[in-house]
């Protein structure tokens, strides 16, 4: 049985973080050659490398400051001369900054608004310039469920992901005949993720809400990302598939 | 990589379509299965033959999942022969289309019986088997009517509405035993039913269609993998769209 | 009469449906604020409202890109009644756009209007309804952010960022009896689309049996609804007012 991403090619920004390296790792070790992007974490990125790197796989990693179009559009064109090709992307950076919306500042909002938002439209629009010349890949998008259901102290960081979410869809319906399918994950509280550092009562009542009786993982997120990412999900557009543990069910 | 090494499965309405590609792609990663059918002898047989043949595991058993007899006895069989059930498919389902007006109780019963009663009943039997695992899977067959309607079949959305409600309500009931219940809603499938639509209706279809063409039942069959096996941990209580992005 | 001494603020009043939305309020009794940008003509159904004597209703330029603008906009709100009891954000129309085709410095300029103006609007005004202990708060937006479409990715991204908006901020004011609920509206008569002739709407709706298109003066009654005591109990939901266009 063949791994699920033999001879692919994946660029996963926000390859450094929580997220983005428990992902950039399950591809590669479903055959894609990877490549790692960060922004400040150099290190990060390196030691998702150094895991990568004795699979066998090729693999790189490349810095660049997403919420600047012209950046994104070279992390892609790396990606594509260093690795050959480019079959997936996985925009996985994003941040938080919250705090009640009579207190949230300018620098918060746009901060949050460029990360979460600019960046994978950027990247997304650079990658798939790439995808048209061959009428083929995938866009998977790491948003969150609070672009859908909402979540307080984050009036920034929902317009962010509701945005996204919403872009998933256009996108998803633009490029389709093109052969090029886009769909979005939405996960609830990671551990090791954003909300590192929320008020503890609330990270400790959403883990009782959540019916699976737990937080969620990097891994689990993973999970989903190497489906979204494979031929297994060859018919699924517009998608946004949620990660919740069963803590939502309903969705918009 | 085979996906669901060491698992054993039941797929009901498994003989054809949708089902019949679910069983084989389970078998192919690795699954023991056992499929439940109500009538086609022959697409039963050969499924089974095929399977043998291929070095696969996949007995039929043939039977009605809305008669709490048969489900008794594809639950009680596949844990006397493979010692364990770790994923359910809950695809057996027909139509009985019509506007309602001129509906037969008759016919909307059968419709109600066999779509969401057989899921209701099948998933309540292997529900015991799960529950002292602590671990499984079941994942229902709803469908893109379920989700948006469609004139002439409203047994059929119903029955397919009512399946995602219990999806959420089942996943939300039996997290706490590691078990997740999920649903796959397809859109347009190659499958018998679509194929006997007129070109003309079935072309304007597809236009809705952001991937511009109708999918294969191996497709619908990836996802229930994804579904079934640890890449899925985290989703449950969850529909997934298998219809090329047209219920958007 | 049922929002008599209430005061509502209405941004962006040179837009449609504002004019139907403040006819609305005028006449259920309402002081009105009347927002316009800087630069747009002064809205010349301000002085053909209906109202009843004591009522006031006044129209002020402000630019939403300055948030000391929008602090001195909320500021001068606070006169008729000293609350503010309703802020109505009508959205701005865009232009078409795909993901490929998009201008890029247009997409950051219709997001810091529409989504950056939200924020700044919420952000003001809720300092006031936060201290009142009530509010509404009701965004009025073309709701195509739900199913996205492929070549109006602006205006998806901007009406999926304003329902984020409605849904966190509906969940952080909830304590302080501040109701956040959208008005999502489908074809309207009078909203300009510019990406569709009007007789290709009409085509479009009766493709999905939808005998016509939306008025201005339905959203304005969805409006008055989410402004009205009768909606106490909902927050963070959004009203489709589509005539079944997203079913």
């Amino acid at each position: 049985m063949t791994r699920l991403l033999e001879g692919r090619t994946a660029l996963v920004a926000g390859g450094s973080g929580a997220i983005g390296s428990a992902i950039a790792v399950l591809l590669a070790e479903h055959g894609a050659a990877v490549c790692v992007h960060y922004h400040r974490n150099q290190e990060l990125a390196q030691e998702v490398v150094d895991r990568i790197a004795p699979l066998g796989r090729r693999c790189a990693t490349r810095q660049a400051d997403l919420t600047k179009a012209g950046e994104a559009e070279a992390l892609v064109d790396f990606t594509v001369r260093e690795l050959g090709q480019l079959d997936i992307l996985v925009n996985c950076a994003g941040i938080a900054r919250d705090n009640p919306v009579q207190f949230l500042s300018e620098a918060e909002w746009d901060q949050v608004m460029q990360v979460n938002l600019n960046g994978p439209l950027y990247t997304s629009r650079a990658a798939c310039k790439h995808m048209l010349t061959r009428e083929a890949g995938t866009i998977i998008n790491v948003a969150s469920v609070t672009g859908s259901t909402g979540q307080a102290l984050r009036t920034n960081y929902g317009a962010s992901k509701g945005a996204l979410l919403a872009l998933t869809k256009a996108m998803a319906r633009d490029l389709a005949p093109h052969g090029i399918r886009v769909n979005a994950i939405a996960p609830q509280i990671v551990e090791g993720g954003l909300s590192t550092g929320a008020d503890p009562r609330f990270v400790d009542s959403t883990r009782k809400m959540t019916p699976v009786g737990r937080l969620g993982t990097a891994t689990d997120v993973a999970g989903t990302a190497l489906f979204l990412a494979s031929d297994l999900s060859k018919f699924i557009a517009g998608e946004v598939v949620f990660v919740t543990g069963g803590l939502i069910t309903h969705q918009i | 990589m085979k996906l669901l090494g060491g698992k054993v499965a039941i797929v009901t309405g498994g003989s054809r379509g949708i089902g019949r590609a679910v069983a084989r792609a389970f078998a192919e990663h690795g699954a023991r299965v056992v499929v439940s059918y109500a009538s086609a002898d022959e697409a039963a047989a050969s499924l089974v033959e095929e399977a043998r043949r291929d070095g696969l595991e996949v007995s039929a058993l043939k039977g009605s999942v809305a008669e709490v007899a048969h489900v008794k006895q594809l639950v009680a069989e596949t844990r006397a022969k493979h010692g364990r059930i770790d994923v359910l498919v809950n695809n057996a389902g027909i139509t009985r289309d019509g506007f309602l007006m001129m509906m037969k109780e008759a016919d909307w019963d059968a419709v109600l019986d066999v779509n969401l009663k057989g899921t209701s009943l099948c998933s309540k039997e292997v529900l015991k088997a799960m529950v002292s695992q602590r671990s499984g899977r079941i994942i229902n067959m709803t469908s893109v009517t379920g989700v948006v309607g469609q004139a002439g079949q409203t047994s059929y959305a119903a029955s397919k509405g009512g399946i995602i409600g219990f999806t959420k309500a089942l996943a939300r009931e039996v997290a706490r035993f590691g078990i997740n219940v999920n649903a796959i809603a397809p859109g347009f499938i190659e499958t018998d039913m679509v194929k006997a639509m007129p070109s003309e209706v079935l072309g304007e279809s597809v236009k809705q269609v952001p991937l511009q063409r109708i999918g294969r039942a191996e497709e619908v069959a990836d996802a229930a993998l994804f579904l079934a096996s640890a890449m899925s941990s985290y989703t449950t209580g969850h529909v997934l769209h298998v219809d090329g992005g047209q219920a958007m | 009469m049922d929002l008599r001494s209430k005061t509502a603020v209405i941004v962006n009043g040179d837009v449609a449906p504002a004019r139907e939305i403040c006819q609305r309020l005028a006449g259920s009794g309402a002081h009105l604020v009347i927002h316009q940008p800087p630069d747009a003509k002064q809205p010349s159904y301000a002085a053909d409202l209906p109202r009843q004597a004591g009522q006031a209703i006044s129209v002020h330029a402000a630019s939403l890109r300055d948030q000391a603008q929008v602090k001195r906009l909320m500021e001068a709100a606070k006169e008729p009644s000293k609350t503010i009891d309703i802020l109505v954000y009508v959205a701005r129309p865009k232009g078409t756009n795909t993901i490929r085709s998009m201008d890029l410095a247009q997409w950051n300029d219709d997001l810091e209007e529409d989504l950056k103006g939200l924020f700044r609007c919420a952000k003001e005004i809720s300092k006031t309804m936060v201290a009142q202990k009530s509010g509404r708060i009701i965004p009025v937006y073309f709701g195509v952010g739900v199913r996205g479409e492929g070549d109006l990715a602006t205006w998806s991204a901007v009406s999926g960022g304003i329902s984020g908006i409605i849904k966190c901020l509906a969940m952080e004011l909830i304590r302080y009896n501040v109701n956040v609920n959208g008005v999502a509206y489908g074809f309207i008569e009078e909203v300009d689309f510019p990406f569709m002739l009007k007789r290709t709407i009409k085509q479009y709706l009766s493709v999905l049996d939808i005998p016509r298109a939306g008025t201005a003066a339905e959203v304005a009654g969805a409006v008055h609804f989410l402004a009205s005591s009768d909606s106490s109990y909902i927050t963070g939901q959004n009203l489709h007012v589509n005539g079944g266009l997203l079913l």
